[in-house]
């Protein structure tokens, strides 16, 4: 694949999975058992990410994944892209009720691709604390502590 | 003149290696520009400060809490003028992790830093890590909702 190319299929993960829920785009731009690794979980196959997407739509209204093509750094069969979060949060999500609130978060995914040319592996960092914050979902428990969470490393 | 790819890399990886891991302050410097910009997440809110202070008191920050850290690359990739990383910080809280009381707790979590190059320095940091992890670790937030 060229460069042209690598940059499409990330910037489509994004545009067309995430931001479009077009969930028909993961049978095209991911290998069928391909890995999603959060800190906190992970998810194994295109049908497992479906339905990852459907449900973060049901519960934010609006949700859009926003990159860039300078956002996106290539090295042969692996890609990074930073990106940014945005939506409303208007039904229950992981057990946290409708708070109608805007939360915005940033993130970046490491990509590997397969001989294939489709996604292998996505391993993510998000801002998920500050989305938890966002939503008035977690709160420190120290009662010294006025910054609530660390700078980044 | 731009440097290449590579060397741009091992700039990066010496950040993590000399300041990170030997708190050897005296080469930032040299790696960083002095009008960087540093994007971070600080306090739930992210935001961007400039200079090389920001760096200096968030490895500090973190060598004080935990003086036998360790920082291990597992992923590395880098074009142009940019370099990623994927790495997890490990270490023991004998100091205290942000002007918290010293929780003795072995401590492991992971993150993602992605720098601009400019002239050979580091001009621009992304940073995003694992903070709730780190969170639920030293006891301060509970597990979210859901999990």
């Amino acid at each position: 694949m060229d460069r042209d190319a690598t940059v499409r299929l990330v910037r489509r993960f994004y545009d067309d999975l995430w931001t479009r829920a077009d969930v028909a785009t993961a049978d095209e731009i991911l290998e069928p058992e391909m890995l999603f690794v959060l800190p906190f979980a992970r998810f194994q196959g295109r049908e497992a990410l479906k339905s990852l997407v459907v449900a973060n739509h049901r519960a934010f209204a609006g949700l859009t994944y926003h990159t860039t093509a300078d956002g996106v750094i290539l090295d042969g069969r692996r890609a990074a892209c930073e990106w940014r979060m945005t939506g409303r949060q208007v039904a229950e999500w992981n057990g946290i009720p409708a708070t109608g609130r805007e939360v915005e978060i940033p993130g970046m995914t490491l990509f590997e691709l397969g001989a294939s040319g489709q996604i292998r592996e996505a391993r993510v960092h998000n801002h998920y604390f500050g989305l938890l914050a966002q939503l008035g979902a977690v709160t420190m428990r120290h009662p010294e502590q006025d910054s609530a969470a660390p700078h980044g490393a | 003149m731009a440097n290449s790819p590579d060397a741009n890399n091992a700039i990066a990886v010496r950040l993590f290696e000399t300041v990170w891991n030997k708190g050897d302050f005296g080469v930032l410097d040299t790696l960083i520009a002095p009008d960087a910009l540093d994007h971070s997440t600080a306090g739930g809110v992210p935001k961007t400060e400039r200079g090389s202070a920001s760096f200096r008191n968030i490895v500090g920050m973190f060598r004080h809490a935990m003086p036998d850290i360790h920082l291990s690359i597992e992923d590395e990739i880098y074009a142009g003028d940019r370099v990623v990383h994927r790495w997890v910080l490990e270490g023991t809280d004998t100091g205290g992790v942000m002007g918290m009381p010293p929780s003795g707790k072995r401590l492991r979590f992971t993150g993602t830093t992605i720098v601009r190059m400019e002239d050979g320095k580091i001009a621009e940091r992304w940073a995003n890590l694992d903070e709730l992890g780190l969170l639920q670790q030293l006891g301060v937030v509970p597990p979210p909702p859901g999990a």
